[in-house]
């Protein structure tokens, strides 16, 4: 039973990923910090509109680290609060769903699934987007 | 240092270390990465737009003060004669 547990801790955790958009967004503040760089060393922008620019560009920072990191504690939370009540209804145990979750071989074998499975949507995503 | 150097040294602490509970994975790892990003590049963002270009908009106003009153002076001598 907390080899069930342990693999839905992880594919409830993947589809919060997805959900959330949390690796969309992490791209995407690598792009605006990126623009910040390329418009502060742009030598054909006045400095006022520099200066507009990267306030902007650091508002828009604040409010991708404010979602990158309230999706994050969703992502972790909701799971093992999942798993915390499964225990507490004495479904399955906890500290064996964790123990098994951090096993070098699970964390092997689910990384890899993990990478293949995102690998396999941005290769789909590509196909339509075609 | 050569290639075979390097991956001695790691395969040596590689080795050695102990078990760690540390690990961080590809999900968690790219958010705590993203979010860190995005916070250090709001704070220098932040510096940069609040605090240099006010600071260098306000250093430019002071060496550029000096050449008119230069100018004016210029003038009205000029327009005395």
């Amino acid at each position: 039973m907390s080899y069930f547990g342990a693999i839905g801790l992880v594919v409830v955790f993947v589809l919060l990923l997805k959900l959330t958009k949390l690796f969309e967004n992490s791209i995407k503040v690598i792009g605006v910090s990126r623009v910040a760089i390329s418009d502060i060393r742009n030598p054909e922008l006045s400095d006022d509109i520099k200066e507009i620019r990267v306030r902007k560009h650091a508002f828009l920072m604040i409010k991708y680290f404010f979602i990158l990191t309230i999706s994050a504690i969703v992502c972790l939370a909701i799971p093992t609060g999942l798993i915390w009540l499964l225990d507490y209804f004495l479904v399955l145990s906890f500290e064996n769903v964790i123990r098994i979750t951090f096993s070098v071989w699970f964390l092997v074998l689910s990384c890899i699934l993990v990478s293949m499975f995102f690998w396999y949507i941005a290769k789909n995503s590509k196909d339509t987007s075609l | 240092m050569s290639l075979i150097m390097r991956l001695v040294i790691v395969a040596l602490f590689s080795s050695t270390s102990g078990g760690v509970s540390a690990y961080v994975g590809p999900g968690a790892g790219l958010s705590a990465i993203g979010s860190a990003l995005a916070l250090i590049g709001a704070v220098i963002m932040l510096i940069i737009g609040f605090l240099w270009y006010p600071i260098k908009r306000y250093l430019r106003g002071r060496r550029k003060k000096p050449d008119n009153i230069e100018a004016v002076t210029q003038n009205s001598n000029s327009e005395e004669k």
